[in-house]
């Protein structure tokens, strides 16, 4: 879940939202923004840069046609606004093998998609409905270029495209992952959302030390249950689990199921799990109370991976269906 | 039980979806409350004739559309129903009929989200095998547009499509295909409103693709992308049939965001192929219209299995 919108004047940052930011190695700052009548944004975001800082910056409205094929098939098509920047991993966010967990990836394209989409329908704000993303690579050690490009915004509905790549400033030729992101679109009247906006983010929190499954909560409970507790640094701002987090322990168990928790020998070659090729999150309640549960069921493998569907329940809320989620993992 | 929308098949019957694409598929839907469930005939064609590849990923995708607005209109009776995001994983290569049972997920004022497995299937009416593929499908519930305008009913100028008479829960009907459509496949393109000129693949949304909204379907959406990126390039589809002797490496996921409607056509697809990986080879594809101001209907998702290398 992400948001972002403008009202009158500053509040102070969120420190849980600086730790669960911090848990994908990402700092971001929003500042005010002009509003314009169509919802577009002018550059506005200029990003801390830290060692283990994703610096992203907001471009102008109009995409640099020679970025990639697709904004040069159609510059006029993609209006709304577009974020771009270095992602350096955190060694908080390194898998075994040395690779970035994509755990994390998932999760930091649920935060760029998020925020895009947020800046690009205020004064409204949104949440994350449906989160899909195609792993192209993994082994990936970093750094990569993120970006995020808003494909369309209506009334009750934002879709936001992430890319990650990896290679040199020129090339940045080899695709690691694309997601989508479809967010609702969220007026704040009437609500308390905890904080005031617009926010500003004075970031500088160490990041964890703790390696992934530890710093989210994980413990497995079966070969193909894993479990979160709701510790108040997974929640964001509205007090509900994070959309990432949840990204992160649907990630993890699905691997688990694939493997009925056998070791996996990676690509590197160190003992660990197989890698999650493809996700789909559907968002279908807020997590409030928690700990939450992601209990697996294996469809189906083929040549591509294994299938694996996952509810995740919120325990503490009458085992209320929160989620629902697809991965491919890879073939063990 | 709610009263369906003459649009949509009735809750509780049997009948084609008002679909112009799943009428050409010969889709047939089945619903019974919170759930539903689709038929489509395999390779094995209308008319018996034995083809030999396999189902496409696309047509599993207008088989989850078709399924999936059939069952919205049933359960959100007063509501107009458009499809917004798709997902298929298919895991078993489908030579076979294919049933798909979908059910009701969530059911919030203004989504519905639904999910369903693919089996195959000797019959619409009878038992299903092993499961194949995995289907998700969520829908944006919105009140009718206009006054009186009931759900499923397109805008004013464009013509809603035939209703569907009501049938017992028991009988499903397999429509004949229209006679423009060549009828030795359930998947060619030009049975999802596809054609090929210098440019490329096309879809000609003002064609016989159109949902109850008058706009391009998402399965023959998904159809086009599917299709751009097959490589080696498919031959021309002529009135001979195509030739299998080169058929690609087979689609295994499917992920469609609807974007704006496409009301007229054609709409073009620009694909972006992510390299080849350990088996998997992905791609996206925008889907849009014909000038540069066209908007940007759809994008899509797909990983095949990689071809020899």
């Amino acid at each position: 879940m992400s948001g972002a919108s403008p009202t009158d004047g500053f509040a102070e940052a969120d420190p849980r939202r600086d730790r669960i930011a911090g848990a994908y190695g990402l700092r971001y700052e929003e500042v005010p923004a002009p509003r314009t009548e169509h919802h577009r944004t002018e550059p506005l975001l200029v990003h801390q840069v830290t060692p283990h800082a994703l610096p992203i910056a907001l471009e102008n409205d109009q995409p640099d046609p020679s970025r990639s094929a697709a904004s040069a098939a159609m510059p006029s098509k993609l209006g709304a606004s577009r974020l771009e920047g270095q992602l350096t991993p955190g060694y908080h966010v390194v898998a075994d093998n040395g690779a970035l967990d994509i755990g994390a990836l998932i999760g930091t394209s649920d935060i760029l998609g998020g925020v895009a989409s947020g800046l690009a329908v205020m004064p409204a704000w949104v949440v994350t409905t449906n989160l899909v993303v195609r792993i192209d690579r993994t082994s990936i050690a970093g750094p990569l270029h993120a970006t995020a490009t808003v494909l369309h915004t209506a009334e009750r509905t934002a879709v936001a495209r992430v890319q990650f790549t990896a290679g040199d400033e020129a090339t940045r030729a080899t695709s690691v992952a694309e997601a989508l992101v479809t967010s609702a679109v969220r007026r704040a009247e009437g609500l308390d959302l905890g904080f005031g906006r617009p926010l500003r983010h004075d970031l500088w929190a160490p990041p964890p030390v703790e390696p992934v499954p530890d710093w989210f909560a994980l413990s497995q409970i079966g070969p193909t249950t894993t479990r979160l507790d709701l510790l108040p640094h997974l929640r964001n701002p509205w007090g509900i689990l994070h959309g990432g987090a949840m990204s992160v322990l649907v990630d993890r168990a699905a691997r688990h199921a694939a493997t009925s928790g056998r070791p996996h020998r990676t690509v590197g070659g160190a003992p660990g799990l197989p890698s999650s090729r493809s996700v789909m999150v559907q968002f279908l309640a807020p997590v409030g109370v928690g700990p939450v549960e992601a209990r697996c069921q294996v469809l189906g493998a083929g040549a591509t991976g294994t299938v694996i569907r996952i509810e995740v329940h919120d325990i503490g809320a009458d085992d209320l269906v929160v989620a629902l989620a697809t991965v491919v993992v890879a073939p063990s | 039980m709610p009263q369906a929308d003459p649009s949509g098949p009735p809750a509780g019957s049997s009948a084609p979806p008002a679909n112009p694409l799943a009428r050409a598929l010969s889709i047939t839907t089945e619903v019974h409350d919170a759930t539903a469930a689709g038929f489509m005939p395999g390779p094995q064609s209308h008319t018996g004739a034995t083809v030999g590849t396999p189902l496409a990923l696309g047509a599993l995708t207008a088989l989850a559309d078709a399924a999936g607005r059939s069952l919205a209109q049933a359960v959100a009776p007063s509501r107009s129903v458009a499809t917004s995001d798709l997902t298929v994983r298919q895991w078993s290569a489908l030579t076979a009929h294919v049933r798909l049972d979908m059910r009701t997920v969530r059911h919030g004022r203004s989504v519905l989200v639904l999910e369903g497995t693919v089996r195959t299937s000797p019959s619409a009416d009878l038992g299903a095998g092993a499961p194949v593929a995995w289907v998700s499908v969520t829908l944006a519930l919105a009140d009718p547009a206009g006054t009186g305008q009931p759900a499923g009913t397109g805008p004013a100028g464009v013509s809603a499509p035939p209703v569907p008479s009501r049938q017992s829960a028991d009988r499903v009907e397999h429509p004949t295909a229209p006679a423009s459509v060549d009828d030795r496949q359930n998947w060619s393109p030009g049975q999802f409103g596809l054609a090929q000129d210098l440019e490329g693949w096309r879809l000609d949304a003002d064609g016989p693709v159109r949902t109850g909204h008058g706009t391009a379907s998402a399965g023959a959406l998904a159809a086009l992308a599917e299709l751009a990126t097959q490589l080696p390039p498919p031959p021309p589809w002529g009135a001979g049939g195509t030739d299998t002797s080169a058929s690609p490496q087979p689609a295994t996921e499917l992920h469609l965001a609807l974007l704006q409607p496409a009301r007229t056509g054609p709409v073009r697809p620009v694909v972006l192929r992510a390299p080849a990986d350990t088996g998997r080879a992905g791609a996206s594809v925008a889907l849009t219209g014909p000038e540069p101001a066209s908007p940007l209907h759809a994008w899509v998702l797909i990983v095949r299995q990689a071809g020899p290398s």
